[in-house]
């Protein structure tokens, strides 16, 4: 019996320790995301800023 | 009463196997239906804690592949001019472009990065659930604040940009008028420079507002970090 008793609490002891799952907080997920979307918009809006200036340029050359 | 017991080890047994095998599901079903940022944000908080097993990693690092010209070729991250302070890029990031690699690219950045197990979620190494959770958190927080400091910096540079340009357009304008005063041009050739000057205008406003953009996600961030 006292074997069995074993071999339970060890296959629960198994489980448990196969089950560690990353413990991430929302705010953690947030953060990511908000850093992520500022570092994407900077990013594009680097690009567009380039073209504006270069379309600005041509615009006015010649006035 | 022994059988009982036999079917409760079992059970317990199959269970903890089967956790994995159920992430690993769940990770292909996102990749292959191309989800974006925001549903997966949602997915996430939907459980208060988030369950990582790497498929998080995906969707983070999804915009920054989207960039066409890393197809093919990964040095184009590693070499590009722009720092990154995404704390996963090399680590997760090459899981996910090792599987949409068509090309050549030097595998050396990426071996070194995954043999340390940084894919959050997916190799934890010897770090426990809750030991991950706080170190992601501080890289988080680091990277935040890294960007935060770098967009203030780019925000303060496009507003000088739009100044430069500002007094650039104010000084022609100036000159259409002058010249139109002075008769040196007629008041069609005026017509056609001040309508210039106007689309011109209309690019600076698209940049006044591309700048207020980006101070807006900037605050935002600041409003996350606090």
């Amino acid at each position: 019996m006292k074997k069995y008793i074993v071999l339970v609490l060890l296959g629960f002891t198994f489980a448990c320790s196969q089950n560690n799952e990353a413990e991430v907080s929302d705010d953690t997920i947030e953060l990511e995301n908000a850093t992520m979307e500022l570092e994407n918009s900077i990013e594009n809006s680097e690009m567009e800023i380039a073209k504006n200036q270069k379309e600005i340029d041509s615009l006015l050359n010649g006035i | 009463m022994k059988k009982v017991i036999i079917i409760a080890t079992l059970y317990f047994v199959s269970l903890s196997l089967s956790f994995p095998q159920k992430q690993g599901k769940g990770k292909e079903n996102k990749e292959s239906n191309g989800n974006s940022q925001e549903n997966n944000n949602q997915e996430n908080k939907s459980n208060g804690k988030e369950k990582v097993s790497g498929e998080v990693l995906h969707y983070r690092n999804e915009p920054v592949d989207q960039n066409p010209h890393n197809n093919g070729n990964q040095n184009g991250n590693q070499n590009g001019n722009k720092p990154k302070h995404n704390p996963n890029n090399g680590n997760g990031n090459n899981d996910f472009k090792e599987k949409h690699n068509n090309g050549n690219h030097n595998g050396h950045h990426k071996d070194k990065h995954e043999s340390q197990g940084n894919a959050h979620g997916k190799h934890k190494g010897n770090l426990s659930g809750r030991e991950f959770g706080q170190q992601r958190a501080a890289q988080a927080r680091a990277a935040a604040a890294a960007r935060k400091e770098a967009s203030k910096k780019t925000i303060i540079r496009h507003e000088s940009i739009i100044n430069v340009y500002q007094t650039k357009i104010q000084k022609a304008k100036d000159k259409v008028k002058l010249q139109k005063d002075s008769g040196k041009i007629t008041s069609e050739q005026a017509k056609i420079k001040n309508d210039r000057i106007n689309l011109a205008n209309d690019r600076i406003r698209i940049m006044t507002q591309l700048v207020a953009n980006n101070r807006f996600k900037m605050e935002r961030l600041d409003n996350v970090m606090r």
